[in-house]
């Protein structure tokens, strides 16, 4: 397969019955969506990496590896696009294994196009924002990287909710001092507010845990 | 009997032993005392010797271990009444010889001859009879020999006086012995006559009075001429009271006999005579008295027995009628006056025949016959009959039972088996929907797909690819519909849609779909499929429900195995006209009771299931002309699937 551009979304359809397979993928591209068939799980496994963006429509029963194995291998890999999972025995344990495996949504066959599209416009939404988002948080990251000792030290009692005075006072120094760290670092980290600094500091994770890159 | 002895003991225990073996020897001592009339001086020969009596008794009731007993007591008794008049030697051995010889008597009664002590059979007193004269011959021989010997008698009186002892003992015997041994096993008897009436017993006295005087004093002086006169009482209290009655007779004529010679001061010949036709009359009186015993008995124990068969038959649940030659009613019983709305007693005297309709004739050469009765409100039922005839009498018995009760529930099993039939096949329908399930959701997405994709491009004008969208839809149409025509033919008729299929594929593909089942539980699966395979003729979606559901089964009887040796096994093996589909598993094996049952409906050894995977399975495989089987393995269970093959053995061989 040619590979495309990464950052455009894509509907990857692994379906081994091929008028499902040919049906979803004319309806998908109908609607204006780029979309990849694959035959076999094993087929898609080959053209999978982690920079294709997009979702992924899975059949549970299939010949070979089964969707739920597919699930698995992902999950190991590290990778888990948002995968929707389509079957023909939307039994219970096949609900529950699917959504334990980290799928976005369930459908039993057979599917209303217009349900789906929905579910599809919604997942590929989800995982173009978490690719922003962890974008973001890859060049906040950076941006950390930069900071000095001091500021570093006055960036994490802020987080830790005290004010100017009571930093100036754990640090020894004035409050005006801790004022000017403070709009230094945040000028550095390219935020405005105070909320947006927090926000990011927790989406990051406690202090010492490794970042995601982007 | 002995029985019954051993329960008189064990009423008693030990203080009885003392107290009996006491009471012997006062008793022994005291008869021979007693009896010591015209003896021969000073010798222990006399011609009424009760002692002898006494000990075989003794013996008969107590056992044999009681036989030293005897010894002591002929040496005390001697020593008592006569004073021990000869040697010392002579003495002990005397005793020796009349104990040992009553022992003997006593040994063969009880160990070869076998009788009951409580004397209930004739044969009982007829043998106490041989043994008494038999044995005091042999006795008598032996102690006056002894006497002989030691020079205390005369050798030519050696006959006369061991005739006299002969007489004595075994009159002595014959009186003493049956009374004791008929007084001592009261309990343990019935006397069959039932209570003694006062009236009769006066006089039957009066009687044995009378002609104990008649035959005394009427009779001329020192003569027993009239003796015969005796046997008139005596019988009629045998005949009315048995034993009870007549050996205390014999005592009483045995006593007033030698009194009144004794006092009269008879001559020893007259009381010898006397005491010989006494022998005669004891003799007959005890066996008459014994018949009638055992005769009355017999007859409580022929009225016990058939109260009994009378309650048997008058509480059985089915009509029993006997009917004369002429086939009239004899006696009817309470099943069978309800059964026809009657009392039993108004059935009496009718002809069998005109209370049964003939609707119904029996096959021929059977006793049995179902025919149509009526009730007393005129609703007619069915009966079953069986005749018998007894032997001899051609007397005929006829049992009815009404059989309206178990045609129902005939009709209701029926029923159910048909019911079950068909919740099984609707079962197994909904079985195959759900594996259809997927072959018919496959079109149906398609088709969704399709019909929207056709909107959208009718929307854009794209008339070509709507028109190549169209057509695919089509497609997609008639895989459904045919998918839906297989369900619903089979919901209706049960019938297999037949097309010639290779099996290979349909194994193929009821693996493909346990595939994901394999990997979740870890099994390692094993095919060995032949290449060429061979043909059948089947329905496809059926049959690999069927082998489908085999694998299902062997992957849930592996849940209990170790992960490691989680084993199936799937093969097709040819053989003859027939291709075998075996599916084994490496499980614990199905427990023994469950393998008789195992292809029955509802039966399971799983907690979730409904027990009709294999029941269906089964049906299936007939459906096809096959036949579906279990077999224990030495390591888990064979499944084993066989289908006729089609014509040839596989395709390559099919005529084009």
């Amino acid at each position: 397969m040619p590979r495309t551009s990464q950052l455009e979304p894509t509907v990857f359809i692994v379906e081994d019955d091929e008028a499902v397979r040919d049906s979803l993928a004319l309806l998908l591209s109908l609607q204006g969506m780029r979309t990849m068939p694959f035959a076999s799980a094993e087929e898609f496994l080959r053209t999978w990496g982690a920079d294709r963006a997009g979702c992924v429509l899975l059949d549970l029963q299939m010949k070979g590896m089964s969707g739920l194995d597919l699930l698995a291998e992902l999950r190991r890999l590290g990778t888990v696009p948002p995968v929707i999972v389509i079957t023909a025995h939307g039994d219970v344990s096949n609900t529950r294994d699917s959504f334990k495996s980290g799928a976005v949504d369930f459908f039993e066959k057979p599917v209303d196009p217009d349900a789906l599209v929905v579910a599809i416009r919604r997942a590929v939404d989800q995982d173009m924002e978490r690719r922003a988002e962890s974008r973001e948080l890859a060049a906040f990251s950076r941006d950390l990287e930069r900071l000095t000792q001091r500021e570093r030290e006055v960036l994490e009692l802020v987080v830790g909710g005290l004010h100017n005075r009571e930093i100036a006072r754990q640090l020894g120094i004035s409050p005006r001092t801790v004022e000017v760290y403070k709009g230094r670092l945040m000028d550095k980290l390219g935020v405005r507010r105070l909320p947006d600094l927090i926000r990011l500091m927790l989406r990051l994770g406690p202090p010492g845990t490794p970042t995601r890159p982007g | 009997m002995t029985g019954a002895q051993d329960t008189a003991v064990a009423e008693r225990p030990s203080v009885r032993l003392p107290g009996l073996l006491a009471g012997f020897f006062v008793a022994y001592v005291a008869l021979d005392w007693v009896s010591y009339v015209y003896p021969v001086a000073p010798l222990a020969i006399t011609v009424w010797n009760p002692p002898p009596g006494l000990s075989l008794a003794l013996l008969l009731l107590a056992g044999l271990a009681k036989a030293p007993a005897l010894f002591v007591a002929a040496l005390v008794a001697d020593l008592v009444v006569r004073g021990a008049p000869g040697p010392a030697w002579f003495t002990l051995v005397s005793a020796a010889v009349i104990a040992s010889g009553y022992t003997l008597a006593a040994a063969w009664l009880l160990k070869v001859a076998r009788i009951d002590s409580a004397l209930r059979r004739v044969q009982d007193v007829a043998w106490l009879l041989l043994t008494a004269v038999a044995g005091s011959g042999l006795v008598a021989v032996a102690y006056v020999a002894l006497n002989v010997v030691a020079g205390l008698v005369p050798r030519e009186d050696l006959v006369r006086y061991a005739i006299r002892f002969w007489i004595g003992d075994a009159i002595g015997i014959l009186v003493t012995t049956p009374l004791i041994l008929v007084y001592a096993t009261w309990g343990a008897r019935q006397w069959p006559s039932g209570p003694l009436r006062a009236p009769e017993v006066l006089l039957q006295v009066a009687a044995l009075a009378a002609a104990l005087f008649v035959v005394l004093w009427w009779a001329r002086p020192a003569e027993a001429s009239l003796f015969y006169v005796l046997f008139i009482p005596v019988i009629w209290i045998a005949m009315r009271h048995g034993l009870r009655g007549a050996t205390v007779a014999m005592v009483a004529v045995q006593f007033v006999l030698i009194v009144v010679l004794w006092a009269r001061g008879n001559p020893f010949e007259t009381v010898l005579q006397f005491q010989t036709l006494l022998l005669a009359l004891t003799g007959t009186a005890l066996l008459v008295a014994t018949a009638v015993d055992e005769r009355a008995r017999s007859r409580s124990q022929l009225a016990e027995r058939e109260d009994e068969l009378r309650t048997v038959v008058e509480t059985a649940p089915d009509g029993i009628v006997t009917l004369d030659r002429q086939g009239r009613v004899r006696e009817a019983n309470a099943a069978a006056g309800a059964m026809l709305g009657v009392t039993p007693d108004s059935l009496r005297g009718r002809p069998l025949e005109s209370l049964l309709g003939d609707a119904t004739r029996a096959e021929e050469g059977s006793a049995k016959s179902e025919r149509t009765a009526q009730r007393a409100d005129g609703t007619p039922f069915p009966v079953e009959i069986s005749m018998a005839e007894a032997s001899g009498s051609g007397l005929r018995i006829a049992v009815l039972r009404d059989v309206s009760r178990r045609r129902d529930d005939e009709e209701r099993f029926r029923r159910r088996q048909e019911e079950l039939s068909r919740a099984l096949r609707l079962a197994a329908a909904g079985e195959m929907s759900s594996a259809l399930a997927h072959e018919l959701n496959q079109p149906l997405s398609a088709i969704a797909n399709y019909a929207k994709a056709c909107q959208l491009l009718a929307d854009s004008g794209d008339q070509a690819r709507l028109g190549e969208t169209l057509s695919r839809m089509g497609i997609e149409i008639g895989r459904a519909s045919d998918v839906v025509r297989r369900l619903r033919d089979f919901f209706r008729t049960g019938a297999v849609r037949l097309e010639r299929i290779c099996i290979a594929d349909v194994v193929r593909a009821a693996l493909e779909s346990s595939l994901a089942r394999f990997q979740r539980h870890g099994i390692v699966v094993r095919t060995r499929i032949p290449e060429p395979a061979p043909n059948v003729i089947g329905d496809r979606v059926q049959l690999e429900v069927v082998i489908h559901n085999l694998i299902a089964n062997s992957v849930d009887a592996l849940g209990s195995v170790d992960a490691s040796r989680r084993e199936v096994s799937v093969s097709v093996v040819p053989r003859g006209s027939e291709v075998e589909v075996v599916v084994q598993d490496s499980g614990p094996g199905v427990p023994v009771d469950l393998m008789a049952k195992l292809f029955t409906p509802f039966v399971t050894s799983k907690a979730d299931g409904m027990g009709l995977g294999l029941a269906i399975s089964r049906y299936l495989a007939e459906a096809h002309g096959g036949r579906l089987w279990a077999e224990p393995l030495p390591a888990g269970t064979a499944f084993r699937l066989a289908l006729p093959v089609d014509g040839g053995r596989d395709a390559s061989h099919e005529p084009a």
